[in-house]
């Protein structure tokens, strides 16, 4: 498995342009892995790279596509979440552009995976060492939406000079009585840079603290790579009197009975019925292998394909 | 006839130069890299390699093999007086990597030195801004050996509790030069130490402690 995966037969059937592993040539990933180095030595400080135009729009995880592309070889699995699942558009479609560019085993359990790439959520399962999780970032710069040119962020980051992050905070509890941000929740990594941990809702911010597997931030239409490594101080940022703290959910998740996790809306017909249910969808199957039943779980139909099958079609209903 | 097969008189070009490359490059320097960037998110910890790259024989294949997978065209490279002055690797590198070569150390994004007490100080190469401390150089020392005995207790991001380190030779004057090239976060340097057949790595956020000797007896028994 240590030859090259696209014979020229494959090319001349019109299957698969010639192209290189992992889509990427080599010089692109050199410079990529060069960032990315400089990204986990410089831990939530953004590194300029050269991002490449993707065979996908901006948005669509360029950023986290690149960084995967540069980094995965024959021997990893591949995870890909959009939203915690597995199964929607923005991961299926990855996951295939690497089953089908780099032949790299792809996976839906976390544990099993080498590599996961994501958009905007963490694993409910624990990461282990040796994983790599990989963030699509839409707009990697925290201090973006509080001073819009870039030399100016750019001498904040300098200077740690982070007032206007702890008043932007403090006028959410003025006005709101409350810190009012929900996803994208500003940290600080190892007690110097503040940094964006992409759109995850803030729920999941505590497992980037001392987190066993590497994280890498891609964001492609930004042209920033960042990084975590294993076992660093990343802290939410809050005030004495109004610590940080994450969503809470009423009730369990309606398929597998999970509590403390992060929950799903899903609206169920145009009356009020809605369920809530894991965003994490491996995180429930497996629950829901073991064995484990919520109020709305597959029990009460024949099998877990007439639920799915009739969840999608009041979905299409309404 | 070594020697007429190394330059051909009509093109005049190194034959050389131009064997011992990367065999599959695309594959080994993905397993390269993957390597590298584990030793660097996981300080001091050591990663075992093998390559089939052929330098010439003033620097170890995995030197070589390193570089290859991190420098080219885009990048320059320094290499120490000795090397430098080794017209057989820099036609060797120039042939397989490209990188152009650094006249000073401090232009430098890469820095091939060799371990030992004459190592140049930290302090001569690219430490980056504090705007871009991602314009630093990445040194990649020769080392004889290296180990997981505790002459260095390492801690920091990517370390859970400590790691130990134990790297042959360095100058002595080295760990009180990484403890300055430490106080400098965000700037400073990160380095790749390479031994014939593994790597480490430290990155600037790595703090060195000398180890008790005496912990170290007793980790040892």
């Amino acid at each position: 498995m240590t030859s090259a995966p696209f014979s020229s037969s494959e090319a001349q059937s019109g299957a698969i342009a010639d192209y290189n592993f992992a889509y990427l040539d080599e010089q692109t990933k050199r410079m990529i892995r060069r960032a990315i180095l400089k990204g986990i030595a410089i831990p939530g400080y953004q590194v300029p790279f050269a991002s490449r135009e993707m065979p996908m729009p901006y948005g669509w995880g360029t950023g986290g596509v690149q960084v995967t592309a540069s980094i995965i070889g024959p021997d990893d699995t591949l995870k890909v979440i959009d939203q915690g699942a597995d199964d929607t558009t923005n991961a299926v479609s990855i996951r295939a552009f690497f089953a089908k560019m780099a032949k790299v085993k792809t996976t839906t359990h976390t544990g099993e995976a080498s590599v996961i790439q994501t958009r905007h959520r963490i694993p409910e399962e624990q990461l282990h060492e040796g994983q790599v999780i990989v963030f699509q970032v839409p707009i990697p710069e925290p201090l973006r939406f509080l001073e819009p040119r870039e030399t100016e962020t750019r001498k904040m980051h300098a200077v740690e000079d982070y007032g206007l992050m702890h008043v932007k905070l403090y006028e959410d509890i003025a006005q709101k009585g409350h810190i009012a941000t929900n996803y994208a929740y500003p940290v600080k990594v190892k007690g110097r840079y503040i940094m964006d941990p992409s759109p995850t809702p803030k729920f999941d911010n505590p497992k980037m603290n001392q987190s066993e597997a590497l994280q890498l931030y891609g964001a492609g239409r930004e042209m920033r790579i960042y990084a975590i490594p294993p076992y660093t101080d990343v802290v939410s940022l809050d005030f004495e009197d109004y610590p940080f703290e994450v969503q809470t959910f009423e009730e369990p998740c309606a398929l597998c009975g999970g509590t403390g996790v992060f929950l799903d809306e899903v609206i169920l017909d145009d009356q009020g019925g809605r369920m809530f249910v894991c965003s994490d969808s491996d995180y429930c199957e497996d629950r829901r292998a073991k064995g484990h039943r919520g109020a709305l779980s597959p029990d009460i139909y024949e099998s877990e394909e007439s639920l799915s099958a009739q969840i999608s079609q009041e979905g299409a209903d309404a | 006839m070594a020697e007429m097969m190394s330059n051909n008189p009509a093109t005049g070009a190194n034959l050389d130069a131009m064997i011992g490359g990367l065999g599959d490059p695309v594959f080994q320097t993905q397993r390269l890299f993957r390597s590298i960037m584990d030793a660097m998110a996981r300080p001091g910890t050591i990663h075992p390699l093998k390559t089939d790259a052929q330098p010439p024989a003033s620097i170890y294949p995995l030197t070589a093999a390193v570089l290859a997978t991190l420098a080219d065209a885009d990048t320059s490279v320094w290499l120490e007086e000795a090397l430098a002055d080794n017209s057989a690797l820099v036609n060797w590198l120039t042939f397989h990597i490209g990188a152009p070569f650094a006249a000073e150390p401090s232009e430098a994004s890469f820095a091939v030195l060799k371990g030992g007490k004459e190592m140049p100080a930290l302090d001569g190469f690219a430490k980056g801004s504090q705007d871009y401390p991602d314009r630093s150089a990445t040194l990649i020392i020769e080392v004889e050996a290296l180990s997981d005995k505790p002459q260095w207790c390492l801690s920091g991001p990517g370390i859970k509790d400590q790691n130990s380190l134990t790297v042959s030779v360095l100058s002595s004057l080295f760990v009180s030069q990484w403890q300055d090239n430490h106080a400098l976060f965000p700037r400073g340097v990160d380095i790749i130490f390479v031994s014939p057949d593994a790597i480490a790595c430290l990155p600037r956020t790595t703090r060195i402690a000398l180890a008790n000797p005496n912990a170290s007896d007793k980790q040892e028994h």
